[in-house]
């Protein structure tokens, strides 16, 4: 179904090279300017309540060709180059300003988390896709195979994928990139998150002010709701059929939020999740949900992803360092920093 | 005598179904008094789709990956059902304490 639904963004994305901004949403209200998307591999929705369906399509536009852009798995049409030319060549090359910028981020949030983030975990994040099942390796195009039943990846794949990672380099100079070595670029612990600070821009420089878009219920960015007194409710999803723990109270900021509960698998009584230690290697999950929360949406989508990889104790300094909030769940207890309004639910 | 009190955080649903974009249907859940099914086409396959008080669910799909049936029943505003391979869409409003779920 990946490979489905990146084939239609590419399919999408094609024209607009030649004839500019076209991107089809997938729904969309009459009420006020809203739509749906179906990009980085997630659901979109962007609510604009005192916005234009121009700044809309503005937003779904630059979506649109930044989820094609930062698609480290599509083959992008001959002539452009976008993450996926990054990851099948050695040689230097030049790319987009953007796509520069983007993996220049990356770099600077490896710097600031101290390693927790690796751009260069692509192969090991893939191989524990296939393990865990959430990504059927034989479906390429379409097929008829189903999925896969989840199974701990092989220490000797696990040894072999981070020996790549450490002989291998990512450099940005300019709107130059070098990646040398075998391990590949994941974008996906920022994408969404760096994406939503250009929606950002986008907003304010319209003069909308009450708006909230939310990437995959990962990724969010809201300014003021235009009833009561404008702050909006985030409840938090801890697993099916599982009471909310808590409700931030939160207005004009941005959260990133990383979680077992959509893409997570027990084995043997222990939970695994798409979230892997750049260190170990491993995909092993002891808490149940983590977020981030701060005024930009890049660094808290990098960072709710670290949160959870490092543990309420350590990301507690790193949340101090960079003047961020942060949630924690481990299944029993819902724990927040100091700084943000929380009711937790009895 | 013992209460159990399950949080009651949703006092309506709305299922809203749609195709490339298109709306096929718009579902007061809250009104649905007993389990029933439908067929809704999608791109490659038809989808059954499951609906009752407050929740709904892609009950059986002939997608390859079988993520959509594998949701099973939702009842959570704000959550949605996708089959990419279909593209069927069905997204979840409703009256709520909370305005968006994140995770």
């Amino acid at each position: 179904m990946r490979k489905k639904a990146a084939f239609l963004v590419v399919g999408l994305w094609l024209p607009c090279l030649g004839l500019g901004a076209c991107s089809p949403a997938l729904a969309s209200s009459s009420s006020y300017p809203s739509a749906l998307y179906y990009l980085f591999d997630t659901t979109i929705s962007i609510n604009l309540y005192d916005g234009t369906a121009s700044v809309l399509a503005e937003i779904g536009d630059y979506l649109t060709g930044f989820s094609a852009l930062t698609d480290g798995f599509t083959r992008p049409p001959s002539g452009a180059t976008t993450l996926y030319t990054v990851n099948h060549t050695n040689a230097e090359i030049t790319v987009p300003d953007e796509l520069a910028q983007v993996l220049t981020f990356a770099l600077t949030m490896q710097q600031a988390t101290d390693g927790y983030l690796d751009p260069l975990i692509g192969n090991l994040a893939v191989d524990w896709k296939y393990a865990l099942g959430f990504e059927d390796k034989t479906d390429l195009l379409e097929s008829e195979d189903k999925t896969v039943a989840p199974s701990v990846l092989s220490p000797s794949v696990i040894s072999a994928d981070l020996a790549e990672m450490r002989s291998s380099t990512l450099t940005v100079v300019g709107d130059q990139v070098t990646r040398t070595g075998n391990a590949t670029v994941d974008l996906g612990a920022l994408a969404k998150g760096y994406a939503l600070r250009k929606v950002q821009t986008i907003l304010e420089e319209a003069g909308v002010s009450s708006y909230f878009v939310d990437a995959g219920s990962s990724s969010m960015i809201m300014g003021k709701k235009l009833s009561g007194d404008g702050t909006w409710r985030i409840g938090f999803n801890v697993g099916e059929g599982k009471a909310n723990p808590a409700i931030l109270t939160a207005i004009d900021t941005a959260m990133g939020t990383s979680s077992v509960t959509e893409q997570g698998a027990v084995i043997d009584g222990q939970t695994y999740s798409h979230l892997i230690n750049p260190f170990t290697g491993s995909a092993l999950a002891s808490d149940v949900l983590a977020s981030a929360v701060g005024a930009d949406p890049g660094i808290d989508d990098a960072m709710s992803t670290c949160f959870f990889l490092m543990g309420e104790t350590l990301a507690k300094t790193y949340a101090a360092k960079l003047g961020l909030g942060y949630c924690f769940y481990d299944g029993t207890t819902f724990s927040y920093s100091s700084n943000l309004e929380v009711t937790l639910n009895s | 005598m013992i209460y159990y009190v399950w949080p009651q955080q949703t006092t309506s649903v709305e299922a809203t179904i749609y195709h490339q974009g298109a709306e096929l249907y718009d579902l007061d859940l809250s009104k649905e008094t007993v389990e029933r099914t439908f067929v809704v086409e999608g791109t490659h396959t038809p989808l059954t789709v499951g609906v009752k008080k407050n929740a709904i669910a892609i009950l059986k799909s002939g997608c390859p990956n079988q993520y959509c049936v594998e949701e099973g029943w939702v009842s959570d505003p704000h959550r949605s059902l996708i089959c990419a391979y279909n593209d069927i869409y069905i997204f979840l409003e409703g009256a709520s304490s909370m305005d968006v779920i994140a995770g």
